[in-house]
């Protein structure tokens, strides 16, 4: 016994000094917070906190886990791994919901989605309070067992059992001591706890540090290193197994639903809500600790199995708990210094957890459950409240401790520590649906959220936690085995003979099925209050619209004065404070706030947020209507905030509607003012070109007529050839007005036209007729080549007559005279009427094919430079032979003469 | 986090209006989304199976090995997506919600 360093009080010493310590740092850290200088608000420390996750379970229990199964601890580790793939999307909106509506703890944010009901914060803290305790029995066992093992190892183990016991004990007492002074030593309580944060975050460091040396020891003083240690492990046949799969039933859906649980458990556990959520102090922190927190998962998890593997190499089969392999190694081989490190990270690991979880559920057990009921029956008259909440939260965790080695004395010695922690997460996840389906989804209600936490827990207890007092004896082992009654149908392990699966893998389809069953099928079938349709809207919406003060405001419509409200605020937070907030508020919106005055509306909703940061959205709301006169919530106020927000969201759908179609008008309408400027520069050009032909004739006749008039004496022949043209140029004027008045009938559309069934062979020869005076006058051959059976087409024989005497009239005009050559061919084109009308003329240029057919377009005369027609004849023809389903182009090249031709569909019979 | 004014790194002439690229912090979603199924599927059965060997690869478990590459890789990637874009703002709600008591 006198060789052994380990004295019972060196143990005691450094347990204490390491302990006072932390609490010398907590201290600190809350100074530095008050001063304003946060120590906590960097990303590496947030990320140390977040390690609270690695308790006594990862310390101890992953090496007896992977002892027994091989890499069956990983998915403990591989679950928040991946869940913090997505925590950039996720977490970062959970805390932004959380700033803003001050919430304290995970039962305050389940409970603040559905319409601040304080039945739902009730349930899931029972849900916490119950499910975590055998966690924290997991925890106390973890550290009396360590030391035991520290202490006894080398001593008679015959008094390991009795002393066993009262370790744990104490343990629980020293640890329910620890957490009210880390988590409620101030008076002005509220949701922040700095120097907890700070001095978890360094019991992360200690535990990592811990384990590695204890892992490095072991890989490369007991062994050459990993080749040697597992080399040694390969030969020996009943542990080479353990480098596989796990070989137990159900191997691969175990590992799934080991995942799945510990995805949620990274948040939804009461303490990790706590460090990730509550105690965040900048959302930008998690892009950070999405990466390196798993690296820190990664780093303490690299020497579990060479521990493991080491402890089955070098012990006899059964002599050491497995569990304990990591301390006992150092302690085999004498490194009593390094067992004693192991043994502080241990505890670290373990404190840390116990710590944290504590002070979470108390403040959860005060808030959410406590107050409620004793606001309901009006049993809080202290002019102090803030004391009587500090006291409450004390006496929270003595309970929750107490809870935690009452467990641990009726299950501890029967159940591995992974095992008991896995019930835990197991409950912890049946927050997952409620939460996560509540921030994307608006129509999950509180009746919906209700009813599945409460069938998920039902589940829960039958499934884990009845049957974890079956094997301590409470309820006869029957109950597992057949099952209840002796109905295997019932069995908690196998319900509805559903067989396969390990107990906690059914437990949790189970669960989670009647959960996100129930959630999702009473929401559907159910409906939602005012109140609860607001706060799922700002849930969902809380990226895309942030409620705003007036909206709350609004909420509060009875009576109240300015002295009742700061009275109630300073019953919670102390007078000081009160004065203080009440101050501020009214520097910032520029107000007096005399006591006697009623207090607005918005004043109101400031109070509710004040109280809410101290016990939690229910209560504060419970609290906020048990003074103010009259109808405490208004119905109206809400309904039309609800309005507002849809109207908004309907308006700026509306206007970009509208932005859309103006947009689409405006390039409509840029579109035709340059066709419209085009047009009016065609026009100008169009009168200019008619005014000089209408003047041209008018002036011959005029003078001519002036000279008949004054010239008396004339000679009769000479009269005559005046006259003579006189009339031809009255002719020109006629024919001119003719054809603009033609033009413009037919483009106003007034124009009736005719649908007869015509040849147009006949049409031909009347238009060849009619301008044969014309062709004569200017001596030019016209032919004409037509079939000898009919070409009947439907149309408007004398719009089409026309058609063919303006292209043979061009033809003409634009020919040489004498040498000038005009042919005209008529013929069947498959399914259609084909004409031609091809001259000798001077032809056209490539570019001017198109543009000969718009209105008022004239052709320049290549040879005399001045327009001959009026630039209306083809643009008429293009009209009517449109108007008949045809088309018309020209084919030409300048100086080969040119070839105008159309086509017209042929009658159908 | 962008700034909705800050050209995109895409700045070439030619990029017309319908090239521009998707603001950064959307793709940032997809990306890790993607990793979070890449992750489910490469850490479940089947594909688990496939290392579930009783053998050694340069002194070390096969399937021990493949858990803890697979680990680092995931690690790693979501570090690379989450990396600070440089055209993102300076934490302004930093030093407002340190004060918060």
């Amino acid at each position: 016994m006198s060789h052994n360093i380990l004295q019972h009080w060196i143990i005691l010493l450094v347990s204490f000094g390491y302990l006072g310590m932390l609490f010398a740092l907590a201290y600190y850290g809350d100074k530095r917070a008050d001063a304003g200088r946060s120590i906590i608000s960097n990303p590496y420390v947030y990320t140390f906190s977040i390690a609270v996750y690695c308790t006594g379970w990862t310390f101890y229990g992953s090496v007896g886990r992977a002892a027994a199964t091989g890499v069956g601890f990983l998915p403990i580790y591989l679950g928040p791994t991946l869940a913090a793939t997505v925590w950039w999307l996720f977490l970062r909106k959970i805390i932004r919901l959380s700033k803003i509506n001050h919430i304290t703890s995970i039962a305050d944010f389940i409970s603040s989605r559905y319409g601040k009901s304080s039945e739902i914060g009730g349930l899931v803290t029972l849900i916490s309070v119950v499910g975590i305790m055998p966690y924290i029995a997991l925890q106390l066992k973890a550290i009396s067992a360590s030391f035991n093992v520290l202490f006894y190892y080398h001593r008679d183990k015959a008094g390991e059992l009795s002393l066993g016991n009262d370790t744990a004990l104490y343990v629980a007492l020293i640890l329910a001591v620890f957490s009210i002074l880390f988590g409620t030593r101030h008076i002005d309580v509220t949701e922040r706890h700095e120097g907890m944060v700070a001095a978890i975050a360094f019991e992360s460091i200690v535990k990592l540090l811990a384990f590695s040396a204890a892992g490095v020891f072991v890989v490369f003083s007991l062994f050459d290193g990993p080749a040697d240690l597992f080399g040694q492990v390969a030969r020996m046949p009943e542990a080479s197994g353990l480098m596989g799969m796990d070989p137990s039933p159900g191997g691969y859906a175990s590992w799934f639903a080991l995942t799945f649980i510990s995805m949620t458990a990274i948040i939804f556990l009461p303490r990790q809500f706590q460090v990730l959520v509550v105690e965040n102090v900048n959302e930008e922190h998690v892009r950070t600790a999405s990466w390196l927190f798993p690296l820190y998962l990664l780093l303490i998890n690299v020497f579990v199995l060479p521990i493991a593997m080491a402890g089955i190499v070098l012990f006899q089969a059964g002599s050491i708990d497995a569990d304990m392999f990591v301390l006992a190694l150092p302690l085999e081989t004498g490194k009593e210094v390094l067992a004693l490190f192991v043994f502080i990270g241990g505890l670290s690991a373990a404190t840390g957890m116990v710590i944290v979880e504590s002070i979470a559920l108390s403040t959860m057990l005060c808030n959410n459950l406590l107050m409620p009921v004793l606001l309901r029956f009006k049993l809080l008259h202290s002019d102090n409240m803030g004391r009587t909440l500090l006291s409450i939260r004390r006496w929270s965790i003595v309970l929750i401790l107490f809870l935690g080695y009452l467990y641990f004395r009726l299950i501890g010695e029967s159940y591995a520590l992974v095992t008991m922690g896995l019930v835990s997460f197991t409950a912890a996840a049946q927050f997952a649906p409620s939460i996560l389906l509540g921030i994307y989804w608006k129509g999950a209600s509180r009746r919906g959220a209700l009813a599945g936490l409460a069938g998920g827990f039902a589940v829960w207890i039958y499934t884990l936690l009845l049957p974890s007092f079956a094997r301590s004896g409470w309820i006869p082992m029957s109950f597992i085995e057949p099952g209840p009654f002796g109905i295997p149908m019932l069995g908690p392990y196998h319900l509805l003979n559903l067989t396969g699966f390990d107990p906690i893998t059914h437990a949790v389809f189970w669960s989670m099925l009647c959960n996100i069953g129930l959630l999702v099928c009473v929401s559907l079938f159910g409906r939602q209050k005012a109140l609860e349709q607001l706060q799922a809207a700002m849930f969902v919406d809380v990226y895309k619209k942030r409620a705003s003060d007036a909206d709350d405001a609004r909420l509060w419509h009875g009576k109240t004065r300015v002295s009742d409200l700061k009275g109630l605020v300073a019953r919670m937070i102390g007078p000081k404070q009160a004065e203080m907030a009440f101050n501020a508020y009214a520097e910032q919106h520029a107000l007096e706030l005399p006591n006697d005055a009623l207090a607005n509306e918005s004043l109101v909703a400031f109070a509710e947020r004040e109280l809410a940061r101290t016990v939690g959205a229910a209560s504060a709301r419970v609290m906020i209507s048990s003074i103010i006169e009259g109808e405490a919530l208004s119905i109206e106020g809400l309904m039309k905030i609800l309005d507002e927000t849809s109207q908004v969201i309907e308006y700026s759908h509306r206007l970009e509607l509208k932005s859309r179609e103006l947009e689409a008008a405006t390039r409509e309408l840029k579109r035709t003012n340059e066709r419209l400027k085009e047009l009016d520069l065609l026009k100008d050009e169009f009168v200019s070109t008619v005014s000089h032909e209408l003047r041209t004739p008018l002036t011959s006749i005029r003078a001519f007529s002036e000279i008949l008039q004054d010239s008396t004496d004339m000679a009769p022949q000479q009269r005559e050839q005046l006259l003579s043209i006189v009339v031809k140029e009255t002719e020109r004027l006629t024919r001119l007005v003719n054809e603009m008045l033609d033009f413009t009938k037919i483009e106003s559309g007034a124009y009736q036209w005719a649908h007869d069934d015509l040849d147009l062979v006949g049409a031909v020869n009347e238009a060849m007729a009619a301008t044969s005076l014309l062709s004569q006058k200017k001596n030019i051959q016209v032919t004409g080549e037509v079939p000898d059976s009919p070409v009947l087409v439907t149309g408007d024989k004398d719009r089409l007559i026309q058609v063919v005497i303006n292209l043979l009239s061009n033809a003409i005009k634009y020919c040489e005279a004498d040498s000038g050559r005009v042919r005209l061919q008529l013929s069947h084109a498959g399914r259609e009427a084909r004409l031609e009308v091809i001259d000798n003329g001077p032809g056209i240029m490539p570019d001017e094919h198109e543009r000969i057919f718009e209105k008022f377009h004239q052709l320049p005369d290549i040879s005399r430079g001045k327009p001959k027609g009026t630039g209306l004849g083809l643009a008429i023809c293009k009209t009517i032979i449109e108007n008949h389903n045809g088309r018309i182009w020209v084919e030409s090249e300048p100086g080969k003469g040119s070839r105008f031709i159309f086509t017209l569909p042929l009658k159908t019979d | 986090m962008m700034n909705p004014e800050d050209p995109g790194p895409d700045t070439s002439p030619d990029a017309g209006m319908d090239d521009r690229q998707i603001p950064e912090p959307e793709r940032r979603g997809e990306r890790l989304a993607g990793l979070l199924i890449l992750g489910l599927a490469v850490l479940n059965f089947p594909l688990l199976s496939i290392f579930s060997l009783n053998a050694l690869f340069c002194g070390i478990p096969v399937l021990y090995l493949y858990l803890f590459s697979v680990w680092s890789l995931i690690i790693g990637a979501v570090a690379f997506v989450l990396r600070s874009s440089p055209g993102s703002s300076p934490p302004e709600s930093d030093r407002k919600r340190s004060h918060e008591p």
